[in-house]
């Protein structure tokens, strides 16, 4: 008797377990993302329930693991409706059948046509649309203008050899000991997209259209934009800890960096007073440029995307179109607020002209200069290849070698621009 | 007169309870060890492309032979060498000395046996983090010290160049991983009887020849088994290579286990990170196998 009021206490439990594993199943739309503020995308869902009636709650992943996690999330089926997409792994996620595309649903059309064909690009893979953008902006240069005066320097430099000139007057007037950070860090949003910034400035790209590889051409821009680099850490103003630091922002905002390329929106938290200690001497400028080319760059797109797991995939994409479009109410609801609060960039065309968001970014941005700065961006279709990813993570060691100085920067270059190669071929590009 | 029924149940015999009380703990180790590793082992022998679906094929060796034949497989495993032999040598170089102190009699002695554990009761990511703060090169503590001291005139960046990021890669995952070492040669420490020191001391022994002649011998067994435990850990380190360098810089610090992530979770190539897995169980094996026949053949000795 007593063994079967264990056993019957025992499948009770189980009964329980699995019952609530069900129950907690069924608990509506899972957005995932990276955890950037999460405490208002929950009062944004909490809008989506409101006016949609559907539960929807949100379950990010640590952001340097986002991709990793997600991978593993993908392949073991977890049910995520909906989920943030970094235009850099699209490519894989899409070919892998792990999103989904939003071309021809109903009102797609509608939303797409507000945004630019530069971001619509960047969200498409082999003729899909796969979202909606969560933010999108460009990559400019901040810098502290208040080190700048105190070095007497009277504007920040137009080409990288004057910003190598002013970071040596800024180490000599003792302002800091290593004005220049690059982000140079093994990882996806660091060397690579570095090297970019540094070769668009030059006028160059590192793949031509067709994908093949340029930058490993004798003097290329490429190229030269490695010699900088080792020019500038050689010299010791660029801060050696470019190679191992993960948060270039801190160290501007602690007032220990002069210059460094960045993403627009990080701006808004170097300039307030509770997060920065710079506040109100960080600008923003167009990125330098070298000889007759000026301030190359290049855009990034982040999106919501429905996932092939998504099992009410027509609720996944109301709440799509909740947080990368319009509200029920016909507003651009979600992006205006990032925009506003958090300084996010947004895309759809509609919010350029709202005088309210104009007035809010200026306080800690010169829009002009942005928008002058958006004009120089280049597109890069190289990075939508499903093989790209394979090749930026062996790129990283043999960069960082050749930018120290530790291997041959044209053996490096030109390994690198073969072992491209064997992958475009494998792949049947 | 009533009659109790005869008992017609028959007891189980010991095999079948035995069989019965392990069948979970079986079961849990067949879950959670076997059933991955079989799984690891399929995948190894296939082409498994996560970014590839309906391209999975079985290679046979393939996958074993390419990392073999490449310096991707080489270079890392140098590395690994590297690391494990410095930090095993740390560890257990300073193990042995603080266990050494600790098994002394002296006031306060309670306290500082329970304060060694504190580090061992840190996860080893928060570790990994802590010194990551502590090495920062614009306000980590670390180079605080030594510009107060006077022994560096600025800051160093100590994790972005060999042979600084190795050094300190090794210090940073030692003082982890110390506490544990200690106290099992504590634990050994204290098997000796005092008596056999207490007979040295009136043959005249120093106390260099009854470390030399007595302790030694005698905690060999756990000293095998310190020596072989961590360089068991130290081979699969990842960790802290994962928080503090990520592999870097220019790959100094790119160890087997940092390459079996990159090419299983950041290339999705299951087949060949799970074969490069399979590579390092079997380099960790045997290696282990090595190290307890040399140190018992040298215990019985």
């Amino acid at each position: 008797m007593h063994r079967s009021k264990t056993l019957f206490l025992l499948l009770s439990i189980m009964i329980l377990l699995v019952g609530g594993g069900a129950f907690a199943q069924d608990d509506g739309l899972k957005l995932t993302g990276w955890p950037y503020e999460v405490d208002v995308v929950t009062e944004n869902l909490g809008r989506f329930t409101d006016q949609s009636g559907h539960d929807a709650v949100f379950l990010p992943f640590p952001s340097n693991e986002y991709h990793d996690k997600m991978v593993a999330s993908f392949v073991a089926g977890t049910e995520f409706d909906v989920a943030y997409v970094r235009d850099s792994y699209l490519a894989e996620w899409a070919s892998a059948g792990w999103i989904l595309p939003i071309t021809g649903l109903p009102g797609a059309d509608e939303l797409l046509a507000d945004l630019p064909a530069g971001i619509i690009e960047q969200m498409s893979y082999d003729g899909e649309v796969y979202g909606l953008p969560y933010y999108s902006g460009v990559q400019t240069m901040a810098y502290n203008a208040a080190h700048l005066e105190a070095a007497g320097i009277e504007a920040p430099p137009e080409t990288w050899s004057e910003m190598l000139e002013q970071a040596q007057m800024i180490k000599e007037a003792g302002v800091v000991e290593y004005p220049i950070l690059m982000q140079l860090r093994s990882g996806e949003n660091y060397l690579l997209r570095e090297w970019e910034t540094l070769t668009a400035s030059r006028g160059g790209k590192l793949f031509d259209d067709d994908f093949n590889p340029l930058f490993h051409l004798e003097g290329s821009a490429a190229w030269q934009a490695l010699d900088w680099l080792t020019e500038g850490l050689d010299a010791g103003v660029i801060d050696p800890a470019s190679l191992t630091d993960d948060d270039g922002t801190l160290l501007m905002a602690a007032g220990t960096t002069s210059f460094m390329t960045t993403t627009d929106y990080t701006l808004k938290a170097m300039n307030d007073p509770e997060q920065s200690n710079a506040a109100g001497s960080i600008k923003n400028a167009l990125i330098p440029g070298a000889n007759e080319v000026r301030s190359g760059t290049w855009g990034y797109v982040r999106l919501y995307a429905i996932t092939n797991n998504a099992e009410d995939k027509d609720a996944a994409w109301q709440l799509v179109q909740f947080l990368g479009g319009k509200d029920a109410t016909g507003v651009y609801f979600v992006p205006k607020r990032w925009a506003l609060e958090f300084g996010l960039g947004f895309s759809p065309a509609p919010l350029y002209e709202d005088e309210e968001v104009r007035n809010s970014i200026s306080g800690w941005i010169d829009p002009d200069l942005l928008s002058e700065q958006s004009e120089y961006a280049i597109s890069r279709p190289y990075r939508f290849v499903p093989f790209f990813s394979d090749w930026e993570i062996g790129s990283w060691g043999p960069l960082q070698a050749a930018i120290l100085g530790d291997a041959d920067k044209g053996e490096v270059l030109n390994d690198l621009a073969e072992e491209w190669n064997e992958l475009k071929e494998d792949w049947g590009y | 007169m009533q009659f109790q029924r005869p008992n017609t149940r028959k007891e189980p015999s010991q095999g079948m309870l035995a069989i019965l009380f392990s069948a979970p703990a079986v079961l849990i180790i067949a879950a959670t060890i076997l059933a991955p590793f079989c799984i690891a082992v399929f995948l190894s022998l296939h082409n498994w492309n996560l970014k590839r679906p309906g391209r999975e094929r079985f290679v046979g060796l393939e996958n074993y032979i390419d990392w073999l034949t490449d310096s991707d497989f080489w270079e890392p495993l140098r590395t690994t060498f590297t690391f494990a032999i410095l930090a095993v040598v740390v560890i257990v170089l300073l193990s042995l000395l603080i266990s050494l102190l600790l098994n002394e009699k002296f006031p306060g002695r309670g306290i500082l046996r329970a304060l060694l554990l504190v580090p061992w009761a840190i996860p080893s990511v928060v570790n990994a983090l802590l010194w990551k703060w502590l090495l920062n090169p614009q306000y980590g503590l670390v180079n605080a010290v030594l510009f107060e001291l006077g022994i560096i005139t600025e800051y160093q960046n100590v994790l972005g160049s060999m042979p600084s990021v190795m050094i300190w890669l090794v210090i940073a995952y030692s003082w982890i991983h110390i506490p544990l070492a200690t106290l099992l040669l504590l634990s050994g420490l204290q098997t000796i009887p005092g008596d056999i020191y207490e007979s040295a001391i009136v043959d005249g022994a120093n106390i260099w020849g009854r470390f030399r002649y007595i302790t030694l011998p005698l905690l060999r067994p756990m000293l095998s088994i310190v020596i072989i435990f961590e360089m068991i850990f130290a081979l699969k380190v990842f960790d802290i290579i994962f928080v503090l360098t990520a592999g870097g810089p220019a790959d100094a610090t790119n160890v087997l286990g940092w390459q079996i992530y990159t090419e299983t979770f950041r290339k999705l190539d299951f087949g060949a990170g799970s074969s490069i897995a399979m590579l390092l169980g079997a380099i960790t094996l045997a290696l282990a196998i090595l190290f307890y026949a040399i140190l018992d053949r040298g215990a019985e000795r």
